[in-house]
């Protein structure tokens, strides 16, 4: 999936309002391995465009491609196989599963490509080594939102989504997280799509693309 | 992909006191329909037992008027017959034959010292196709030539001369079994001809008020005493599925034609206890279908107890099927406990039933459950169907 080409696109909660950004109602193409980052205040629909892609939102006007192929024409089953194999998201939300460990959390995706030592030294990295089998409901967001990162980093992806990842982090652990996700990206070769609310400083060689 | 925790993860929410309620309630509509099916095959076999409410012989002949004391009888045309053969609950008719000459019976006290005739009385014949009589064919014989000529006589008759006539007459009573083996004297005249056989009583009929003798010789007694008399047949013994049908009971009222009371008020006795089973039958398959809802409410709510785990393995990348599967054995689960569970009671009470059956006097007969397993069987493969699709739409629903 070297492209994913937006023509027109429109979330319909948003068809209503004049649009001026730079996705929403134009003709936007993201190509695999560069970095972009969505800003906009909130309400603007930079989760919706997450979950456009990720395949779990279809209320949108215009059409959306994965190369040649219409979101639309897609199939659950294949967009789930999609999501397992090509792309990850970090959910603003994080989505994880409070009753599981963080190790359990991480061993939910479909398919990892890396193994526990692989994992222990990205926790490592990311200070939460500690925490790895404990239940992730009783963590802090910070510890949880690390967590979620490394679930969403050690499963094949040709696309990073990342919906406000660091919100819940201070500006060392921030630091550290978006080189962690900058080096696994570009070795892996993929394209990484972020929202932010407005601070893109953290985010370096990322095009800047208002909604 | 871990299958265990998947599983953990969906199947986290299953509150063990609504699950067994909902395991219990389908058990119990299970075996409500099991003993619905297994009463209902007991029941029907035992109305088409002999002699017990079930398919009928009935009697008819046409009114008698003023107008036919003078024409004699009134008779059945061909035509006649034919209507009444399209009726949808007739399946057989047979004609009446009547003896058209002059017969006497007579006994003689032959074992007795006193010799001499005991009684004589002059007395009439009728004759039915072989297939309406009902008993046992080897005693029902007769061949040109043989001295002997069986006879069916109307048990109510054997009663009537036992209880009002034997006693006021000074006459022997006589018990069934004795009277079988009495031999007895036919003297039948006609056409200037008159032979002597000897007569001997086949059996006692409940189904025909006629004294009967088999039909071949009926037609050789008919021809040689009284030739050439072949008449229309004035009475009618018909086969029919049930004598209460409104279709065969207004036919008959339209034509005219009467029939034994007795027969028609058993066959709306045999009627109204249909409409009854009917009725039972409705009612328990409303307590299955609500069993059945309340099953699959149950795994629906299970799933929708875990709306967000189902939405996160979606957007995690697994596939509905991935959801759908775990949900799916639990019900299966759970349906194989309810199908043991109605089982078991069902053989319980399937005993007390038998035995509550056997005090009231009837005896059912052992089929087996064959049927009601079988029953039992497809409803669960119904109800996991039913189950798979409420699952798949419900984890379609929450995923997204």
């Amino acid at each position: 999936m070297q492209l994913i080409h937006f023509f027109n696109v429109v979330p319909e909660p948003l068809a209503d309002s004049p649009g001026s950004g730079r996705i929403w109602r134009q003709n936007r193409v993201f190509f695999k391995g560069k970095h972009y980052v969505v800003t906009a205040g909130s309400g603007r629909g930079k989760t919706t465009l997450i979950n456009i892609i990720g395949g779990t939102r279809s209320d949108y006007k215009g059409d959306a491609f994965f190369d040649e192929t219409n979101l639309r024409n897609i199939t659950p089953n294949d967009f789930a196989a999609i999501r397992a194999t090509s792309i990850s998201v970090i959910h603003q939300d994080l989505r994880l599963f409070p009753e599981l460990t963080a190790r359990q959390n991480i061993d939910m995706n479909p398919i990892n490509d890396r193994d526990a030592a692989y994992i222990e030294k990205l926790a490592t990295r990311l200070d939460i080594l500690q925490q790895l089998n404990k239940p992730c409901g009783r963590m802090s967001l910070g510890q949880q939102q690390r967590v979620a990162l490394i679930r969403g980093l050690v499963r094949p992806f040709e696309w990073l989504l990342l919906d406000e990842p660091f919100s819940h982090l201070d500006a060392i652990n921030a630091k550290n997280a978006m080189e962690v996700v900058a080096e696994i990206a570009n070795d892996r070769g993929a394209g990484i799509i972020a929202t932010s609310l407005g601070s893109t400083e953290l985010l370096k060689d990322f095009e800047i693309l208002e909604l | 992909m871990n299958p265990h925790l998947i599983k953990k993860l969906l199947l986290s929410k299953t509150r063990p006191g609504q699950l067994w309620l909902s395991v219990i309630g389908s058990g119990i509509g299970l075996c409500i329909m099991m003993l619905g099916v297994q009463l209902w095959v007991d029941v029907r076999s035992l109305m088409q037992e002999k002699e017990m409410l079930g398919r009928d012989y009935v009697v008819i002949s046409k009114k008698i008027t003023l107008l036919h004391s003078l024409s004699g009888a009134p008779r059945f045309s061909d035509l006649e017959i034919q209507e009444l053969m399209a009726l949808k609950s007739v399946d057989d008719i047979g004609k009446f034959t009547p003896s058209r000459f002059k017969a006497s019976m007579s006994m003689n006290a032959q074992m007795g010292s006193m010799g001499g005739q005991l009684f004589k009385t002059d007395l009439f014949f009728e004759s039915v196709p072989n297939r309406f009589v009902d008993i046992e064919a080897d005693a029902w014989q007769w061949q040109p030539g043989a001295p002997q000529v069986p006879v069916i006589v109307p048990s109510e008759f054997i009663k009537q001369y036992n209880h009002a006539f034997a006693s006021g007459q000074n006459m022997p009573v006589i018990p069934e079994n004795l009277l079988k083996s009495l031999r007895f004297e036919l003297l039948l005249i006609g056409n200037e001809k008159s032979d002597r056989y000897k007569g001997v009583i086949a059996g006692f009929s409940n189904r025909i008020q006629a004294i009967l003798v088999p039909e071949p010789f009926m037609q050789y007694a008919n021809s040689r005493y009284a030739p050439g008399g072949e008449a229309a047949p004035s009475r009618l013994i018909l086969h029919a599925e049930n004598p209460a049908s409104p279709e065969l009971l207004n036919h008959l009222k339209e034509k005219q034609i009467e029939t034994a009371e007795d027969k028609v008020k058993e066959g709306k006795t045999r009627l109204l206890l249909e409409v009854v089973m009917l009725l039972l039958a409705l009612l328990g398959a409303f307590i299955v279908a609500l069993s059945m809802m309340g099953f699959l409410q149950y795994n629906q709510l299970l799933a929708y107890r875990s709306a967000y785990e189902i939405q996160t393995l979606h957007r995690l990348g697994y596939t509905h099927g991935n959801m759908v599967l775990p949900y799916f054995r639990f019900a299966l689960r759970n349906l194989g406990i309810a199908l043991a569970l109605s089982t078991g009671l069902f053989a319980a009470l399937e005993a007390g039933i038998v035995g509550l059956f056997s005090q009231s006097g009837f005896n059912l007969p052992l089929h087996g459950w064959p049927w009601s397993l079988l029953c039992a069987f497809l409803a669960a493969m119904l109800m996991g169907w039913l189950c798979y699709r409420s699952i798949k739409n419900q984890v379609g629903r929450l995923a997204n």
